[in-house]
């Protein structure tokens, strides 16, 4: 029987997967596409959790991190079109002014 | 267009570092103790239930879904505010928003 | 009506106002100061007498004038004021001799045209202050204080002339080894007042008294590294002795003295003849209870005191220039003192004191004398046949030089001869230390009596070998007066303690024995406690007087024996030196002369320790400080630095590494408050 430990397990890999994806990937875009895999893993566990305790509000707040994702994505995507013009390239590795 | 290569450069730290993460969040979850599962009613469908609440009828739907429509407003609000800031992100120095058109594109 | 006592302090006083007078209105004055000294010790001088007076009417003191540190349950220092028969006897001499020296500086110094004169009787004004305060002290840290600040006054006047090469040279020599021995008079000073919790000399809470009870079983003193009582006492004795030998120069710190002859010939009688070398000897005759509590010290005492007799008067055998032989003579006579403490003579040592600082001030004056008239130039061998055109200045000198000799019935005969049978008898009943203290003694005898006479012949007699010894220039009243009223003393001071008379004839004379005496019961100072039959050289020092040939045999036989060994050192000098032209017989010693004449080589010697030894010493202690503990201080930076330097390298500004960091951090946290919440 599938319980809640499966749903739990799989956000668990797919977060670690999103979290790998902020750590190793160079190119901007794919930084922000790691970021949304990990807001898709909490909203699994929240939905996870709605469905095993028989209450609605996990999926109100599944769906509002949702909405909020595609905000996130809206204005990273303009932070990296101004990244793009300072520094000529969207490579997370290249800016590096703001060290000691 | 060159097909995508498997990076073979990349720092072990970022690696370890998210299968230590999967490690220990596995770990929690397997040896957690659950309660017994309460799930909705057979046949409750929850767009009914959001339907109900949008036309103050919430009693006819067994389920709560007041909160869905808080949650709809917010979105509403959050979206709309996060297309005036892409747009003024995206915003040059004078004034225009798309791209020139390259000369040759690059590949 | 106000009592002597209450003045007390102004003998000391008297002469530090003369002090500041001549500091600051010298230059005003027509004799620059030396008026203003000269009634200053006039008015300690007569209170000193006056106090002399009424401590034989039987009172004594003993009081606090000011309290520097007040403990609570623990010491006290204080500076106060022992007035009792042997300080008295002290103000009176020291008083006297200063003022006699002040007068005399007129004559040296200001007839002379000196220049300078302000600071020089400012100087001498500062020392009298602190050695008649160092007399008057009642406790061994004001000792020690004064102490250091006649060292001080030393050297400043040995390097009064300080721009010429040899006086400031000679100076620092000085107060180098007297500061050498110093150091361990304050090791044992600090001592003592951890182990008593007093330094008082006299009184019923005086260290003496305590230390006694200690040993007697009847009180409980803190004793350190573990010693016993008795040894530890031994211990604290020889560091004092320390100071002591320093600046009474005995062996081996004697070499001092020598050098301190370039200072004005006033000073070396004032200071280095009769007064600050014999704060060394005052000091252990004020503390001589305790140190009869230690056999040991005595004996080293002893040893010490009768080796440097011989040794310096070895020295003097040989010596060219006049103030020279007197330098010598004067370590040897204070070789004698010490002897004299040593073997349990401790009226023989006083009396030996007041003898010598009457005849050497007068031998040194004298010699101040002829150096006038021969216009500074010191060396013997430049003189010849003075007696007849200074003939006050002779039969003063004749006197002194009579008197160091030892010859009946001067002064120096009395006081050498008990000294030598004091040792001899106490000697006899045991103690073969002692007996090797008189023989060197002894023979030290027949030294003396040589240099002494070679000396006079070589000055005053013969025909004169130079120019200016035909001519010499003539000296005034100031320079005759102090001379012929030291002359009178030297010949009749030994009346105030004529033992050998007594124990013959059976009529009373040993005034300076009562006089000794006097002080009470409960101060612990007077003669019987210390030497009586009852007294702690009988019960601690294990000292028992034997008269092989009967009391009067005994004496004598001593007073022959001595008095026939000076005669022969004489005679001796008589036969080679008495003659219209003498030469240097003493050339026929060969390389012994040289040994002589070198010291012993014992200047090289202090050299060699301080540069040889001690310097390599104090380097590798430098190089140690430096690189251990300079290097673990600098090595605590240096790590942090580096340590900072790698940390720092975290901040690469690249996105990706904080994102790492943060999941390892996140990752560290979990499983922490995993652990810890029972999670797993």
């Amino acid at each position: 029987m599938v319980g809640v430990v499966h749903y739990l397990v799989l956000s668990a890999a797919v977060f670690a997967i999103g979290v790998f994806g902020v750590m190793a990937r160079s190119n901007a875009l794919m930084f922000l596409m790691s970021v949304e895999l990990m807001l898709n893993a909490a909203n699994i566990n929240l939905v996870a959790f709605s469905l095993h305790y028989g209450n609605l509000t996990g999926q109100v707040f599944a769906l509002l991190v949702m909405a909020l994702a595609a905000a996130e994505v809206a204005i990273g995507l303009g932070i990296i079109l101004v990244l793009d013009r300072n520094f000529g390239d969207i490579d997370v590795t290249v800016p590096t002014t703001m060290r000691r | 267009m060159s097909r995508p290569r498997l990076a073979r450069d990349l720092n072990p730290a970022g690696a370890v570092a998210a299968l230590a993460l999967f490690a220990v969040l596995a770990a929690v979850f397997l040896t957690a103790t659950f309660p017994a599962a309460a799930g909705f009613e057979a046949g409750a469908s929850i767009t009914a239930g959001i339907g109900y609440a949008l036309f103050d009828m919430a009693d006819q739907s067994p389920l709560v879904t007041e909160g869905f429509l808080v949650s709809f407003i917010l979105i509403a609000i959050v979206l709309d505010a996060a297309l005036d800031g892409a747009i003024l992100l995206a915003r040059r120095e004078d004034g225009s928003v798309l791209d020139r058109v390259r000369e040759g594109g690059d590949d | 009506m106000t009592g002597a006592f209450d003045f007390a302090p102004a003998i000391a006083l008297l002469p530090l106002a003369a002090f500041v007078v001549a500091l600051f209105g010298g230059k005003f004055l027509p004799k620059r100061g030396a008026l203003a000294g000269s009634t200053a010790l006039a008015g300690s001088l007569v209170l000193s007498i006056w106090t002399l007076v009424t401590v034989a009417g039987g009172e004594t003191y003993n009081a606090d004038l000011y309290t520097f540190v007040a403990g609570q349950d623990t010491l006290t220092l204080h500076l106060g004021i022992l007035i009792d028969p042997l300080s008295a006897l002290m103000l009176v001499i020291v008083s006297l001799i200063a003022l006699l020296v002040f007068i005399f500086s007129l004559g040296y110094m200001n007839d002379e045209g000196e220049t300078g004169l302000p600071r020089y009787y400012a100087e001498l004004g500062l020392f009298s202050f602190s050695m008649l305060a160092f007399v008057l002290a009642d406790n061994l840290l004001m000792a020690f204080m004064f102490f250091e600040l006649v060292g001080l006054c030393s050297y400043l006047l040995i390097g009064f002339w300080f721009r010429e090469e040899g006086p400031p040279s000679a100076a620092k020599k000085a107060f180098l080894v007297t500061r050498f021995g110093d150091y361990f008079f304050l090791v044992g000073t600090v001592g003592i007042f951890a182990t008593f919790g007093t330094g008082m000399f006299a009184g019923p809470e005086s260290f003496p008294h305590m230390a006694e009870q200690a040993l007697a079983g009847e009180t409980s003193v803190t004793t350190f590294f573990g010693l016993g009582e008795q040894a530890w006492f031994t211990v604290l004795g020889l560091l004092v002795l320390g100071g002591v030998i320093g600046k009474s120069a005995q062996f081996p710190l004697h070499t001092w003295l020598p050098d301190a002859m370039e200072g004005p010939t006033p000073v070396s009688a004032l200071i280095h003849a009769a007064t600050m070398v014999a704060a060394g000897v005052y000091l252990v005759a004020r503390m001589y209870g305790f140190y009869l509590l230690s056999p040991t010290a005595l004996g080293v005492i002893a040893l010490v005191g009768g080796f440097t007799a011989l040794f310096a008067a070895s020295m003097a055998l040989v010596k060219q220039e006049l103030k020279q032989v007197l330098a010598y003579s004067t370590i040897s006579q204070y070789g004698y003192m010490m002897l004299a403490l040593g073997g349990g003579g401790y009226v023989a040592a006083v009396f030996h004191l007041t003898t010598h600082a009457i005849f050497k001030a007068l031998l040194f004056l004298g010699a101040g004398a002829v150096i006038i008239a021969m216009h500074h130039n010191e060396n013997m061998w430049d003189m010849g046949g003075l007696k007849d055109k200074m003939p006050v200045t002779y039969y003063a000198f004749l006197s002194g030089s009579l008197a160091l000799a030892g010859i009946f019935p001067f002064a120096g005969f009395w006081s050498k001869d008990e000294v030598l049978y004091e040792t001899l008898i106490h000697g006899l009943g045991g103690n073969p230390l002692l007996l090797a203290g008189y023989a060197m003694g002894l023979l030290a005898v027949v030294f003396t009596g040589f240099y002494t006479f070679r000396m006079v012949f070589l000055t005053f007699h013969g025909e004169p070998r130079t120019e200016t010894a035909e001519d010499p220039h003539g000296v005034r009243w100031n320079v005759k007066l102090p001379l012929a009223v030291l002359g009178i003393l030297a010949a009749v001071a030994g009346v105030i303690n004529l033992a050998p008379v007594e124990k013959v004839t059976g009529v009373h004379l040993t005034f300076l024995h009562d006089w000794l005496d006097k002080a009470p019961d409960s101060f612990g100072t007077a003669v019987h406690h210390y030497t009586g039959d009852h007294g702690l050289m009988h019960e601690f020092a294990g000292y028992t007087a034997t008269n092989p040939l009967g009391e009067t045999g005994t004496v004598l036989a001593g007073a022959a024996v001595s008095l026939g060994l000076a005669l022969l050192g004489a005679g001796l000098a008589y036969r080679l030196y008495a003659v219209p032209d003498p030469e240097e017989h003493t050339d026929r010693l060969g390389s012994l002369k040289t040994l002589l004449m070198n010291n012993y080589y014992q200047d090289e010697y202090q050299v060699w320790l301080a540069r040889d030894v001690t310097l390599p010493l104090s380097r590798a202690a430098d190089t140690f400080d430096q690189s251990v503990i300079d290097g673990v201080v600098n090595a605590t930076s240096s790590v942090s630095l580096f340590a900072s330097e790698r940390v720092r390298r975290i901040q690469s500004g690249i996105v990706t590494h904080y994102a790492t960091l943060l999941t390892l951090g996140l990752v560290v946290i979990l499983v922490v408050l995993g652990l810890y919440g029972g999670w797993f």
